[in-house]
């Protein structure tokens, strides 16, 4: 076999993303062509049986779970309540809408799981009412589509869940290391928020601070919906559940909402919903199939271990971590997240594995990243959302987007640098 | 109304149901269901029930095998479209021939790929509930032969306009 044959498939994979095969398939053909190449050495039923490698993961199967209470929620209307709670919370601040769109996206973050849900929810609810109120659409577009990444990092999280299973971390330590950097990541969109809106003028919805009995009679309105996370993160922290299990004990919970307190969600509604969970919950998991069947020839011709050994012998953990940022930032700005996720991390992890740096560390920092990248021109998932929701052209997410992306990119450098304000909570919860 | 016209009636019905979400979604609530009874059983009897993870997972496997077919059929694969995108429609329509062929072709070989494992796996039988393994890989056979069907279908009714093509993301 020349020195080419074991980067073949690789290559291949490459060639195909630029000719607009999907991702998916474009991952699952040169694996498949690796088993055709090797199949002497390894039988070819094994293709099939690396395709389904990924459904038979206990860890991934809390995914569909997620996604189908996030739909479920959805659709219990659950938003307005949480509205309420942020208008409440800060809507006496100047750029009360921007501010309550940040704290509605931290909420709905332990709700949805996914970010571009989040983001087509939010530009479609808050966004159209901050350009009705005279926002710039360009604005409300960034900071929409900005606060859909706290998402990403507040439990439970898809991104999170898909890492965890790639590189056989505690999903449930990933889960608490997400909580600090998902509230850092709103305090940062705040404070960016209140310099734009004092600038511009936009004004607070209500003029003065509101009453301890209306903070009350909202939270308690929202209550059952904030409470998610904290059933999550309690419940595996005291070995009620597993990760996974959490998942399906949370879909019954927010039936348990939807359908008897909040009576928004009824039987008839439901093959809908789970029309929704079962397309959404696919298009990752197939994606993760053919990862698996790709990862089959990468494990088989070492190549993340080459990679490994050409690059982290003369690195240092920071900088090699600043570096993947860089690197993760561009990738990402071409494709999306998910997809991101599943093809880079099995290329990464041996580099940080020999570098020292901390699987959850690494897991948070790049689940961050390529959410962040998400928001990133010219290509980026929540952009597109939040931009077409809002009508607003590329040229001016971009120019709008900017101070906001220096603060992203101020926090995760700040992420890479300091692990243990990653690190804290994990351990804090799950080594006492 | 001609018999013809009335065959194609009839497979315009049967191609446009549901069938492949109705099976992930009976999947899903299964799935759950077995994960909740492992959870409650283990609460509530001194024997948890051991079968709970084996149906989930089977049902897990259908659910994504049949939601991708789903994906196929509305085009809901992404892909990255920034080096084609660029191109003139004459180059895009060329790569959207190339990824239908070479598609086509990957589907297929999906299919028998996965009747070859549902021959070698017939005999071994899953560990809680002795049930041949081809249980699981069957229906993954039948759904990874309606990728196929829907990926063909998905490209005859396209449409003629470059568009078309390109918001149907047939490649």
């Amino acid at each position: 076999m020349s020195s080419l044959s074991p980067w073949l498939p690789s290559i291949l994979m490459f060639v195909l993303f630029a000719a607009r095969t999907p991702i998916t398939w474009a991952m699952a053909i040169p694996a498949l062509l690796f088993f055709i190449l090797n199949r002497n050495d390894v039988p070819l039923s094994t293709f099939a049986q690396e395709m389904l490698e990924g459904t038979q993961s206990i860890s991934l199967l809390a995914l569909p779970f997620f996604v189908l209470a996030g739909a479920i929620m959805n659709a219990a209307g659950i938003t307005r309540r949480l509205l309420n709670v942020a208008e409440v919370l800060v809507g006496h601040m100047t750029g009360a809408l921007a501010q309550m769109c940040v704290v509605l996206a931290t909420m709905l973050g332990g709700l949805t799981a996914s970010s571009n849900a989040d983001a087509a929810i939010l530009s479609k609810t808050i966004g159209l009412e901050m350009s009705k109120h005279g926002y710039s659409r360009a604005f409300a577009a960034v900071i929409t589509s900005s606060s859909s990444i706290i998402a990403a990092l507040i439990p439970p999280s898809i991104g999170l869940i898909i890492y965890g299973y790639l590189t056989e971390t505690s999903v449930g330590r990933l889960f608490a290391g997400g909580v600090v950097p998902g509230l850092l990541l709103a305090a940062g969109l705040m404070t960016m928020t209140y310099f734009v809106a004092v600038r511009r003028g936009y004004k607070a919805q209500r003029k003065v601070r509101a009453s301890g009995k209306e903070v009350r009679t909202a939270l308690l309105d929202g209550f059952w919906a904030i409470s998610i996370p904290v059933v999550i993160l309690m419940g595996t922290r005291y070995g009620i559940f597993t990760t996974t299990e959490s998942g399906a004990v949370v879909v019954v919970y927010t039936l348990i909402i939807g359908m008897l307190i909040y009576r928004t969600v009824t039987w008839k509604t439901m093959p809908g919903i789970l029309r929704e969970a079962v397309l959404d919950t696919s298009a990752v998991m197939i994606m993760i199939c053919a990862a698996s069947a790709f990862g089959f020839y990468l494990a088989w011709e070492q190549v993340p271990q080459q990679m490994a050994q050409g690059l982290s012998g003369q690195w240092h953990p920071l900088a090699l971590l600043l570096t993947i940022n860089v690197l993760l930032i561009v990738i990402g700005t071409a494709i999306e997240g998910s997809s991101a996720l599943i093809i880079l991390t099995p290329i990464l992890l041996p580099l940080i594995q020999k570098a020292g740096i901390d699987p959850v560390h690494f897991g948070i920092v790049m689940v961050a990243n390529l959410t962040i990248a998400g928001v990133t021109p010219p290509v980026g998932g929540m952009m597109y959302i939040a931009s077409r929701v809002l009508n607003v052209p590329m040229r001016e997410y971009a120019i709008e987007i900017l101070p906001f992306l220096l603060m992203m990119f101020g926090l995760l450098v700040f992420l890479s640098a300091f692990p243990a304000v990653t690190l804290w909570l994990p351990n804090l919860l799950y080594n006492s | 109304m001609s018999n013809t016209q009335i065959r194609s009636g009839i497979w315009a019905r049967i191609l446009g149901w549901p069938l492949e979400e109705t099976i992930g979604g009976v999947a899903l609530v299964i799935t759950i269901g077995s994960v909740l009874w492992g959870v409650l059983t283990r609460y509530l009897f001194p024997q948890p029930a051991a079968w709970s993870y084996e149906i989930a997972t089977i049902g897990f496997a259908w659910l994504v095998f049949f939601g991708a077919a789903a994906g196929v059929r509305y085009r809901l694969h992404s892909d990255i479209d920034v080096l084609v995108g660029s191109f003139s429609p004459r180059w895009q329509y060329r790569f959207a021939v190339f990824n239908f062929w070479l598609l086509a072709l990957f589907f297929g070989s999906l299919c028998v790929f996965f009747i070859m494992h549902v021959a070698d796996a017939h005999k071994s039988l899953t560990i809680a509930l002795n049930l041949p393994r081809s249980t699981i890989y069957v229906p993954v056979c039948l759904a990874t032969a309606l990728m196929l069907l829907r990926h063909v279908e998905a490209w005859f009714q396209r449409g003629d306009s470059d568009a078309a093509l390109h918001e149907a993301n047939i490649t």
